[in-house]
């Protein structure tokens, strides 16, 4: 199923919808944001949530922050506190500190241990994050754009796609997840970003559910 | 497989300035709240005669080793004939070793459950120097050959004892029977807030070589033992060497 | 919206983009159009272990680092052999150094303030910006200022930079303030006056010294590398040190002879020494004859400072302090170690005095520039920026600085970027001489400044701050736009040796690590304002890279042969010589220094005491140091060395706890006459009964520092800071900032 036709594309989508709202704050009129914007709501991409029983939850939430981010799109004074909030969760250290690191290691320090396996896990897959980047490799936008990569099938021929993705989301994803959705939720400027992180929340739960069925 | 090294730490020329500290703590990534090296400050005396010490609190790796006689678990060893190892798989997180060292030098990792400390770098040694010698910037830890280390300590004690420091000396040669670390102090050793005279606390000898090889009445041993031992003030917390608060 | 369907969804997307006025079309999504750029992995191989020659940048010295890095993760720090400062080692601040590199609180991104509100408590509101927004924002800040108030209105606060003092010249601002004022310039008045140097010397050869005496100084107990090294050495070669210290400090616990002097006596003491030395002729008869001038004045001066008078202000005793007179003129060598903020640092009202008698000590007993003195740097001739980088003229230079710097005596004729903390805050607020509206920051914070709490309502009136840092510091949360500093572990430089230098020698940084986050260095950014503000016809040509290869290159290297050194490390074999001549008018130091009688100032060290005494209200000398483990209020952020060293106290004596019926860690509210703060109590010996201790650097309010926060107390809100009518009424060729003259009181809290 999860190769098929449009669905690696549909869930690559989304994957690339989710990276880009962690990667950066949103101006909503610029093209960046129109562009991921539109490819979410893609009739493919909205068929395929459909399709599924267990991403009814996803549809819903797309739906929702859809909605919201039109609503910022006439809002300025909307739109800048959803950029002041951007800053106080993900680049200040009183946020959630959007870093696999930061979460899983007893080190409180960046290219900590988990960021060295996640490197070594893109690498095997044939893949590195641009060096010029300035998002870690276990920053969540990064982890989000690698999977969507990989659902696109963007990757050697040698890989074993389904095989790969279920790692990561087991190995890493999972592992840190639902704390940096749980920290979002409890932050108490979060207000936007609650909606982000309850839509991560509820995709990667998809996630886990088709990647673990060996008939899917 | 047995190797030959010992180490030195030159209490005399120690600055106290915690290079050796940092160094384990990052290269080890030791969680936060532990250490398995802390520098200790003792002051004695009173004002304006007083003097304060720094003394590097760590594990000795003593040949007569309290702590791998208290491990019921197998889990403490000696490595190359010289450096007691704790292995984290074995330990059963008892922490009876935490308390029959006479330093303090291991402490339990609480959130681990397990107990931790110094390994001397046995992974690296001897072809490369421990951490904590390799950094320090005045060149109090020497590490090499025991007969090596040896002479440079004895030679070190005869330079201070001519330049009139009376009380200087060698800890370490044979208490324990013998150190793998060893120091040079300048006076007794109770100035640098360690044992004159350490020794394997006697209920862990009773339950090493009596009633462990006697497996049943082990258990009655443990509860003397533990109550000898903390009774005589280290109970089971994290050890915290430093005797002056920070 | 949730109840309605897919097609209901559909138009209200339509609508979304229709009212964009976008046309929907859906990019390739591949590697190029994600949110973070991926590449394949043969573009990034894996890197095996390599070695990166760097420098420090933790402080002065600069200590050569052999950075070991594993596939792109800084693993250790260690110190480069061939550096005749680091020799090989380095201190515990660098090797805790990877640890601030990868800190996750870090400045990440520029940033600008929609909170107009400023202070503790309140957030800033920032907003991510570009790195073109914030240097158009910050151009624009200046230039308002400028356009409003005058150039003058402009102010930097920064270490020296060619960029920044060129920068400074075409707006035809005078205000370049530093710091070190309140830390050194003592010293380095002394120095140009009696010996001509443009500098003090920081290379004590303590190593071959055989009688060290230390007024305050306790470079052990600062952790400095270079000096602890020499220090130690010298001590294993049977060198005996006597320690001078209301303290007793690391260097006093390792010393034969600890005095607890009482503080700003050391004059006193340095003055008697004179005295003994001159009138029993112990001096250096050949040295004084053949490279100095004034013998005759000083022995005059010194004839009524004999111990007995001393004993009395100092608090040794006399037969105590004539013996060590004596010591010290017999032993060869030896030498009067000072370094920052010892006593004749700008701690007290009479600290000049005490840095020109320290030195004069140093002559007499004839050694200065030579094997267990003294030694001044060697180094590598100076290259003229404006001539490598010619420039249209200047508009005229507004003459009055906001610090008044340029009416103080002596100083004034320094180089017009040094200036003068502790006066800033008075002319701010008072708008004295004119007003100064709009500023820039480089690497300083909130703490460096004395009556830290009047220093930030001053910048709080600006109607413009930029700040660059590394981290959210307090001065960070004050400013208008936030400009995010790479690492020294990121950044690529060079630095001549000058803490330990007999021969010439220049050392690299090269980046161990690419920058982790959107970074720059200051330099760039000095560029970028003044390229923006329209002064780009005086910056042709102008980069790092071109000023490192112009000065590298005159020096007979360059910046690749440098790069590709195995050593980086360019030295220069040139056997060390003592200097037989100085810069000054007669070619010898001047023990009589004409340049300050020139100034109309006292050209002798005459007795003058501290300003300050103990009051009924005040009844305690305050005294102020720093922990081994960190850098002034810079690393407290850092985890493994806070946790060594978490928060500051207040040392007193158990005399004292016990009449405050204080006990160690009770709280306890230290009051000067401009400030309080409440810290706990350390009870230690270590300290004179009638004194008190305040490490720098802790009472961090911003709650971006996250372990930094809330631990300690800032001692800087109790120091007074000053006018500069009291600043040139002192008649001070040091400007001392009197950063420990004053009193307080202690009371439980």
């Amino acid at each position: 199923m999860l190769q098929d036709g449009n669905v690696g594309p549909a869930r690559s989508t989304i994957y690339s919808l989710l990276s880009r709202c962690f990667a950066d704050h949103l101006v909503v009129d610029s093209g960046d944001v129109v562009a991921t914007l539109s490819q979410a709501a893609d009739p493919a991409v909205l068929a395929f949530l459909s399709s599924q029983p267990t991403a009814s939850p996803v549809l819903a939430k797309l739906e929702e922050l859809t909605e919201v981010l039109v609503g910022l799109g006439r809002d300025e004074a909307a739109e800048l506190a959803a950029q002041r909030e951007f800053v106080l969760l993900f680049l200040l250290p009183t946020g959630v500190q959007p870093y696999e690191s930061v979460y899983r290691d007893p080190e409180r320090m960046l290219k900590g241990t988990s960021w060295s396996e996640v490197r070594a896990f893109y690498r095997r897959c044939g893949l590195a994050v641009a060096e010029d980047e300035h998002h870690p490799e276990d920053h969540i936008a990064s982890e989000l754009a690698f999977m969507s990569l990989l659902s696109s099938g963007f990757a050697p021929e040698t890989v074993d796609l389904r095989h790969e993705q279920r790692a990561f989301l087991q190995e890493h994803l999972l592992t840190w997840v639902p704390e940096l959705v749980s920290r979002i939720s409890q932050h108490p400027k979060a207000d936007f970003y609650r909606r982000v992180g309850d839509l991560l929340s509820s995709w990667v739960e998809c996630e886990r559910g088709w990647l673990s069925d060996p008939d899917a | 497989m047995s190797k030959d090294y010992s180490m030195l730490f030159d209490a005399t020329t120690c600055i106290g300035c915690e290079a050796c500290t940092v160094a384990c703590k990052q290269r080890y990534e030791i969680p936060r709240g532990y250490f398995r090296t802390r520098m200790t400050r003792t002051e004695t005396g009173s004002y304006p005669t007083a003097r304060a010490t720094n003394y590097k609190s760590a594990c000795q790796h003593c040949a007569d080793a309290a702590c791998m006689q208290a491990c019921p678990a197998g889990a403490i060893s000696r490595v190359d004939g010289v450096a007691v190892v704790t292995d984290r798989e074995k330990c059963i997180g008892c922490g009876y070793c935490v308390t029959a060292c006479p330093f303090g030098a291991a402490h339990f990792d609480r959130p681990a459950g397990k107990a931790d400390k110094c390994s001397f770098c046995y992974t690296i040694v001897p072809d490369a120097e421990p951490f904590c010698a390799s950094v320090c910037p005045v060149g109090a830890l020497t590490f090499g050959p025991s007969g090596e280390v040896l002479a440079k300590a004895q030679a070190r004690v005869a330079q201070l004892t001519n330049q009139g420091v009376s009380g200087a000396r060698l800890y370490g040669q044979n208490e324990l029977g013998g150190l793998g670390v060893m120091s040079v102090l300048a006076g007794d050793p109770s100035l640098y807030g360690i044992p004159v005279d350490p020794q394997v606390p006697w209920g862990v000898r009773l339950w090493r070589y009596v009633f462990r090889p006697f497996g049943g009445i082990a258990a009655l041993a443990v509860v003397a033992a533990l109550w000898m031992n903390w009774t005589s003030g280290k109970g089971l917390r994290p050890a915290d060497p430093t005797k002056e608060a920070k | 919206m949730v109840e309605e369907s897919r097609t209901d969804f559909r138009i209200s997307r339509r609508t979304f983009l229709k009212a964009l006025g976008v046309t929907a079309g859906a990019g390739a999504l591949g590697a190029a159009g994600l949110p973070v750029r991926f590449v394949s992995a043969a573009e990034r191989p894996v890197q095996g272990t390599i070695s990166v020659n760097t420098l420090c940048g933790i402080c002065g010295p600069n200590c050569g680092i052999r950075a070991e890095v594993h596939d792109e993760r800084v693993v250790a720090l260690h110190g480069n052999p061939v550096d005749q400062v680091s020799r090989g080692k380095l201190c515990v601040k660098a090797y805790a150094a990877i640890k601030e590199l990868y800190d996750p609180d870090r400045l990440k991104y520029p940033m600008k303030r929609t909170n107009p509100n400023k202070g503790p408590g309140h957030d800033p509101g920032w907003v991510k910006i570009t790195w073109e927004e914030a240097i158009a924002l910050t151009a624009q800040g200046l230039q308002k200022s400028i356009d409003e108030h005058g150039p003058q209105s402009v102010m930097f606060l920064s270490r020296k930079n060619p960029f920044l003092n060129r920068l400074a010249r075409v707006i035809g601002t005078p205000n370049q303030l530093r710091h070190e004022s309140t830390c050194y310039i003592t010293y380095t008045s002394v120095y140009k006056a009696m010996v001509g140097w443009g500098n003090r010397t920081w290379h004590f050869d303590v190593d071959n010294a055989k009688y060290i005496l230390a007024m305050g100084w306790d470079g052990p107990g600062k952790a400095k590398n270079t000096h602890s090294q020499g220090l130690v050495n010298a001590l294993r070669d049977g060198a005996k040190l006597v320690v001078l210290d209301p303290r007793r400090t690391t260097t006093a616990d390792m010393a034969a002879e600890w005095h607890p002097i009482k503080p700003g006596s050391d004059l006193a003491f340095a003055l008697a020494m004179i005295h003994v030395i001159v009138t029993e002729e112990l001096y250096d008869q050949e040295f004084v004859a053949n490279y100095t001038t004034g013998i005759e004045q000083v022995a005059a001066m010194a004839s009524g400072y004999t111990p007995e008078w001393a004993a009395e202000l100092t608090d040794i005793p006399a037969d105590a302090i004539r013996r060590i007179a004596r010591e010290f003129a017999a032993a060869k060598p030896a030498m009067l170690v000072t370094h920052k903020r010892c006593a004749g640092g700008p701690n007290y009202a009479n600290s000049t005095r005490l840095a020109q008698a320290q030195l004069i000590l140093q002559c007499l007993v004839g050694v200065f520039d030579n094997y267990g003195g003294p030694v001044g740097p060697r180094g590598f001739p100076s290259v003229s920026f404006d001539a490598t980088f010619p420039s249209p003229e200047f508009p005229p230079m507004y003459p009055e600085r906001i610090d008044g710097w340029d009416k103080f005596p002596y100083v004034r004729h320094f180089s017009a970027a040094d200036g003068h903390f502790p006066t800033m805050a008075d002319g701010i607020l008072n708008d004295r001489p004119y007003k100064v509206r709009a500023a820039i920051a480089n690497k300083y914070n909130l703490f460096t400044f004395p009556h830290t709490l009047r220093a930030m309502e001053a910048l709080k009136k600006l109607d413009f701050l930029a700040v660059i840092d590394l981290l959210p510091s307090e001065l960070v949360q004050l400013a208008d736009v936030v400009l995010p500093d790479s690492h020294w572990l990121e950044a690529s430089a060079f630095n001549v040796r000058g803490f330990r230098s007999f021969t010439p020698q220049v050392g690299i940084r090269l980046p161990a690590s690419k920058p982790l986050y959107d970074t720059r260095g200051a330099g760039g950014i000095w560029l970028a304002v003044a390229r923006e503000m329209g002064f780009g016809e005086y910056f042709e040509g102008v980069s790092g890279g071109a000023w490192n290869n112009a000065q590298l290159k005159a020096w007979g290297t360059s910046w690749d042969e440098l790069k590709d050194s195995p050593d980086g490390m360019f030295t220069i074999e040139r056997p060390f010589t003592p200097a037989t001549s100085f810069r000054t008018k007669s070619g010898k130091i001047e023990l009589y220094a004409t340049a300050f009688e020139e100034e109309g100032v006292d050209p002798l060290p005459t007795w003058k005491p501290k300003k300050e005494h103990p009051s009924n209200e005040y009844p305690f000398y305050f005294l102020i140091s720093r922990p081994p483990m960190h850098k002034m209020s810079q690393s407290q952020n850092n985890e493994l060395l806070d946790e060594i060293w978490p928060e500051n106290t207040v040392e007193i004596h158990p005399n004292t706890a016990q009449s405050l019926g204080l006990r160690d860690g009770d709280l306890a509210k230290v009051t000067s006459r401009v400030g309080s703060i409440v810290l706990k109590t350390q009870v230690t010996t270590a300290i004179r009964p009638d004194c008190v201790c305040v490490m720098h650097g802790f009472g961090h309010w911003s709650e971006q520092l996250s372990v930094a926060y809330r631990k300690g107390a800032n001692e800087g809100d109790l120091i007074p800071d000053q006018t500069v009518e009291e600043v040139i009424a002192a008649k001070d060729p040091g400007a001392s900032a009197n950063m420990c003259d004053f009193c307080v009181r202690v009371e439980k809290a």
